[in-house]
């Protein structure tokens, strides 16, 4: 039993080096070969060892190790196998061989046994060991997946992204992503890696196909036969897929989608682990997902919000109708990503729905009309709900004339503003593949108020807009629009009929220069330029031209508009006064008359009621020196009442010619104080007759004022002498007190005083406080009208306290200086059309320059008047009058000083002067070179006939100087002028041809070489005038003239005067002899 | 006794005025328009003249004028007179020349006044 023992001694030694081995192992497959070899062993006796093991993905076991003569399935030798266990179940088998039918004891089994249960010790340790390290590589590696997807955070290329990290992770043939959409209950498969159908945008139920299943069960499975499983998909029938692992997205219980892998190899199939990897993965990636949607919604909600924002700011700057309505549909377009749009605003009158606007839609139905409910519009207009139509073409309510449109899905919400309708927008996609989901209703639903606020904006300015529209085209008065560059955009019918242009020949042109002519168009430029710089109306009153040359008088109103503080533009309103300046003239004609009539009645009456006077004077004086005292008393009452009449009289005179604004002041400074005490001295007999005392309150020194002395003097003495006629044994108190800007006069009595009722009518001509006191008192009752008209000519006022018996204050209140009126300047358009020419009347008298005014301008001339000498030379440099009329005795600058201030100014010497005058010096004057001396009183005819003699449209005879140089026209200008031409100028052919046109000219002076159309063409486009008379035309050039040029002009031309080798004045008078021997040859000169 | 040239060409003024200033010591001697006022002026022997302003053929204050212009005359005290109470009158009158001014109706004291004093201060 030594070898017994010796082989168990070697035995128990195999066993321990077998056990150690197996402890050493590092890994499953060091295990599996430590298993084989350690079985090897001699002491053992066996001849073969294999070792079988289930792998982690596979089910069927596969041999693993194996060591020694091992031959698996040799049916020649004898075998012993013994299960690899792992706890309770079986891992795979471990085996051993005997050859040559060596049978196996029982110690045998029991060595197999230990190894075997060694072996699945070990191995089970291995795999846990390796299964932790896994899981630690597999969170590594899902961190590193999920580090790098998050930082794109798009949702689409997330899903993708992570679906293809499975897909690697797994080692699988490909694999699907699907998200749950919880409006719908669906999945909608949002990413496909290499499955050979790309299904992203396919829907399943849930329960449908194996990631419907999983989201369904919340489990996740493996379909280790898919092509037999019953669930399976049909779109994946013929597909290679094998086998299907799929597990649901899930946070928490709620689920967020499902993924699916799959093996194409039949070779491979799913185990726990990649069961339990997928199971991890799921839950990661469906955080992360979600994290993504979370971060995306919120990122779309932001973007939303703020195109809403844009949208709100674009609309609300627009106020036209149509434009919003365009634009509101366009942004709903643009911001659903939809294919087109309609949209329709609700007619409350008729309580149905109009569409007015259409967008990118096969059919526009702009115009269409639809009842509440009637299609996606109508409905929602009804309901006041939005609403989602996923297959229009099956919705029962579709609108017939979409019924072949390729309309798939609408979607439509009310425009309300609180819960009044505005109308209703419809949203539509075109391709099938699209739908309406839940972020699109609320995009919708955020643009909707804002789109039905613009809109009813909009629509309420349209309406004030067609309110002032029709006002403005109904208006009488004529309305033109201008923009920026004052360049007319619209104007009304009225605008129209005063002008008579219609108004498309106006648009774009430039109003100033439309109606004004060169001597309105100063005064219209600044009208403008008042309402553009000043930012305010301006108003005024002007003559404009019409379309057919003639003229309007008009009152003029530019208000420029702002919108928003910025500066759009401006209107013009221009009122035709021609009626108005008509009426006006014929009033003040008819004044003027009236006061004619006055003033000469009154001298008439004058003139016998001085002797009247004078004698009656006399002859009392006489019946005292000669002793006949009883006839003095007659004497005295006749010689009082022509007095009487005689105030009576001049007081009339004197308020007519307030009235008619004939009554001019006389301002110069004095001193008071001399002419207070002179007024006291003239009143005091006066007062004193009726046994009243005069008490003068004033100071010493009551310092200076400017106003006119007279007229002080004269409301001064008719104010204390009503105080003493209405007082009898009383105070009459003169106070005069001067204050910072006035003086105080106040005339305080102690006599009979007023009822209010009689100071009402105090102020009013001709209505003495009653017939009785007239009778009582005397006097004409018109000294206090005249005495308030006067001071309020300088500025102050009377006014009065009184109370009957207790006496009358009357208060005189007059500035220290009282001012000039603005110095006066008149013009008097000619009656119609163009004025046979320009007269500018310079006279301080202003009945002459009324008169001269009115009948001239009856004559045909336009008047412009002057009231003194400066005016009258600042008029005459700017208006370059054709005639000026001059009055010879005038304050400040006498006539002959104006007149030689027109000669010396070169741009005036040539204008004739007519003298008109009281002061016959007829030869001085024409030795000094005027034209006419007429003496005052004035011939109106005469006067007529020798201005038509000068005035440009009468015999005058008409030249047209062409010519670029405005020096050079300027000397043949003032020369021609002198010789008594009418000269009318044109820097270039093409106005020349337009003078022509306007002024038939008797002669043409032609420089050659100008810009724009030159002296040739000018000549050819002459002589193509047909019917019209020749005229002749004098080449004035200083070019030498070439055979061709001489060609050219073809004989066309009178004379050529060359400009070289004359000096101006040479060719001054070369070209006035011509141009007289040509007028005479003509029979006009 | 101080000699008066009255020029003043409305007949019934004339001989009323000329008749109260005789009655009150003047010797009067008349003109009946402006060219005969200057010519009889400048023949000389006047203390002062009373000239009414709106004359036929030279008015008063062109007569003014030509008699201010003039060494005989330069300094014989005028009184221009008018019918317009016009304010501006006096100022004309006082600038063609005239050394005072009075209105038209007369009023006798008033002008006599006027007189007085101008020959009191020539004297």
């Amino acid at each position: 039993m030594t070898d017994r023992a010796a082989s168990a001694g070697a035995l128990r030694s195999a066993l321990l080096g077998l056990s150690n081995r197996i402890a050493e192992a590092a890994d499953e497959d060091d295990v599996c070969q430590s298993v084989v070899q350690s079985l090897q062993h001699e002491a053992f006796g066996f001849e073969g060892v294999g070792l079988y093991l289930a792998g982690a993905t596979a089910f069927e076991p596969t041999l693993r190790a194996r060591a020694g003569d091992f031959h698996p399935g040799d049916v020649s030798r004898s075998e012993l196998k013994l299960p690899l266990r792992i706890d309770q179940s079986a891992i795979g088998e471990v085996v051993v061989q005997r050859a040559g039918g060596r049978a196996f004891e029982q110690g045998d089994l029991e060595i197999l046994a230990a190894a075997a249960n060694q072996a699945g010790i070990a191995i089970g340790r291995t795999r846990l060991l390796s299964a932790e390290r896994q899981r630690l590589a597999e969170q590594r590696a899902l961190l590193d997946t999920l580090a790098d997807l998050s930082g794109k955070l798009e949702l689409d290329k997330l899903l993708q992204a992570v679906l293809e990290r499975a897909v690697a992770l797994l080692d699988v043939t490909g694999g699907e992503l699907a998200i749950f959409e919880e409006r719908t209950q669906q999945l909608v498969i949002v990413a496909s890696h290499n499955m050979g159908t790309n299904a992203v945008g396919t829907r399943m139920a849930l329960g449908e196909g194996a990631m419907g299943h999983v989201a369904r069960t919340h489990e996740p499975l493996i379909i280790p036969r898919y092509q037999e499983w019953q669930s399976r998909s049909a779109q994946y029938t013929r597909s290679t897929i094998q086998t299907v692992m799929a597990a649901p997205l899930v946070i928490g219980t709620r689920l967020v989608g499902a993924i699916a892998s799959v093996h194409s190899d039949p070779a491979r199939t799913f185990g726990q682990r990649d069961l339990r990897l997928l199971n991890l993965f799921a839950a990661q990636a469906a955080i992360a997902i979600e994290n993504a949607r979370l971060f995306s919604a919120e990122r779309e909600r932001a973007e939303e919000q703020e195109a809403v924002l844009d949208t709100m700011q674009d609309l609300s700057g627009e106020l036209e109708l149509d434009k919003v309505l365009e634009r509101v549909l366009q942004r709903a377009v643009a911001l659903l990503g939809v294919t087109g749009g309609e949209l329709a605003t609700y007619d409350e009158s008729r309580k149905d729905l109009v569409i007015v606007s259409s967008y990118n839609l096969e059919t526009n139905a702009v115009g269409t009309r639809m009842a509440l409910g009637e299609g996606a519009m109508g409905q929602v207009a009804q309901s006041h709900e939005p609403l989602i139509i996923p297959r229009y073409q099956e919705w029962a309510k579709h609108s017939a004339k979409y019924e072949r449109s390729s309309i798939q899905s609408v979607m439509a919400a009310p425009l309300l503003i609180g819960s009044r309708l505005v109308g209703a927008i419809a949203s539509v996609h075109s391709d099938p593949s699209r739908e309406f989901g839940e972020a699109d209703l609320r995009r919708l639903m955020m643009f909707a108020p804002q789109a039905a606020i613009a809109i009813e904006n909009a629509r309420l300015f349209s309406a004030e807009q067609q309110h002032v529209e029709v006002l403005v085209r109904n208006n009488p008065v004529a309305i033109v629009d201008l923009g920026l560059d004052n360049t007319i955009t619209s104007c009304n019918p009225a605008f129209e009929r005063l002008f008579g242009y219609r108004e498309d020949e106006v648009k774009g042109q430039n109003l100033d220069r439309l109606v004004t002519t060169e001597g309105t168009l100063a005064e219209a430029l600044s009208y403008t330029e008042n309402a553009l710089q000043g930012g305010r109306a301006t108003s005024g009153i002007g003559r404009r031209r019409r379309k057919d040359g003639s003229f309007v008088d008009v009152e003029i109103l530019t208000i420029p508009v702002t919108v928003g503080g910025e500066r759009m533009g401006m209107i013009a309103l221009y009122h035709d006064i021609t009626e108005l300046l008509e009426a006006r003239r014929e009033a003040e004609a008819a004044n003027e008359t009236k006061s004619r009539f006055l003033a000469s009645t009154s001298h008439e009456l004058r003139t016998p009621l001085n002797a009247i006077i004078g004698y009656s004077e006399m002859l009392q004086e006489q019946a005292e020196e000669e002793g006949h005292p009883g006839y003095i008393p007659d004497l005295t009452k006749i010689h009082s009442a022509g007095k009487h009449l005689l105030a009576v009289i001049n007081d009339i005179l004197d308020l007519s010619k307030i009235e008619a604004g004939k009554m001019e002041l006389y301002l110069e400074t004095f001193e008071l104080r001399p002419v207070i005490d002179d007024v006291a001295t003239t009143v005091r007999p006066l007062l004193e007759q009726h046994d009243n005392r005069f008490d003068l309150q004033a100071a010493a020194d009551l310092g200076a004022m400017r106003a006119d002395v007279t007229r002080v003097r004269q409301v001064l003495l008719n104010l204390l002498s009503n105080a003493s006629k209405f007082t009898d044994h009383g105070v009459i108190t003169l106070t005069v007190e001067r204050r910072a800007e006035e003086i105080a006069f106040r005339v305080k009595d102690t006599g009979i005083g007023m009822t209010p009722e009689q100071q009402g009518k105090l102020f009013q001509a001709f209505a003495q406080a009653d017939v009785s006191t007239a009778s009582k008192y005397g006097g004409t009752g018109l000294g206090l009208v005249i005495s308030r008209r006067f001071c309020e000519m300088m500025g102050g006022d009377v006014t009065v306290a009184s109370a009957p018996g207790k006496g009358s204050t009357f208060t005189v209140r007059l500035p220290i200086n009282v001012r000039e009126a603005a110095p006066e300047v008149a013009s008097w358009p000619a009656p119609a059309g163009e004025p046979v020419g320009t007269v500018l009347v310079i006279d301080d008298d202003p009945g002459v320059r009324n008169l001269l005014g009115r009948s001239l301008s009856r004559d045909g001339f336009r008047v412009e008047t002057a009231a003194d000498g400066a005016t009258g030379l600042r008029l005459a440099q700017e208006l370059h009058p054709d005639i000026i009329t001059l009055d010879v005795l005038m304050p400040d600058m006498d006539g002959w000083t104006v007149f030689s201030a027109l000669k010396s100014d070169p741009e005036l010497a040539a204008n004739p002067v007519v003298m008109l005058t009281v002061v016959d010096e007829k030869p001085m004057g024409f030795a000094l070179g005027v034209a006419e001396y007429l003496t005052k009183p004035i011939d109106r005819a005469r006067l007529a006939a020798v201005l038509r003699r000068y005035a440009p449209d009468g015999a005058a005879r008409t030249v047209l100087i062409v010519e670029d140089d405005a020096a050079a026209r300027r000397v043949l200008r003032q020369g021609l002028k002198k010789g008594g031409w009418r000269v009318v100028e044109a820097a270039n052919g093409r106005i020349a041809l337009e003078q022509v046109a306007a002024h038939s000219p008797d002669l043409v002076l032609l420089d050659l070489v100008m810009p724009e159309m030159d002296g040739f063409e000018f000549l050819e486009a002459l002589r193509e005038r047909g019917g019209a008379p020749r005229i002749p035309v004098v080449v004035i050039t200083a070019k030498d003239l070439t055979d061709e040029d001489r060609k050219r002009l073809n004989g066309g031309v009178e004379r050529v005067v060359h400009k070289r080798g004359h000096g101006p004045e040479a060719l001054l008078a070369e070209v006035r002899d011509l141009a007289t021997g040509l007028a005479a040859e003509k029979g006009v000169g | 006794m101080a000699k008066i040239l009255l020029v003043e060409d409305n007949e019934m003024n004339r001989d009323m005025l000329s008749r109260r200033l005789q009655r009150k010591g003047y010797e009067v001697t008349m003109a009946v328009d402006g060219r005969q006022g200057v010519e009889m002026a400048r023949a000389g022997g006047f203390d002062l003249i009373l000239m009414d302003m709106s004359l036929p053929e030279i008015d008063g204050w062109e007569a003014t004028r030509q008699l201010r212009a003039v060494p005989e005359t330069r300094t014989v005290p005028i009184i221009g007179l008018t019918a317009h109470a016009m304010a501006g009158d006096r100022e004309k009158a006082l600038e063609a020349g005239c050394n005072d001014y009075d209105t038209k109706p007369v009023e006798l004291p008033r002008l006599l006044a006027k007189i007085e004093a101008l020959l009191g201060g020539a004297r």
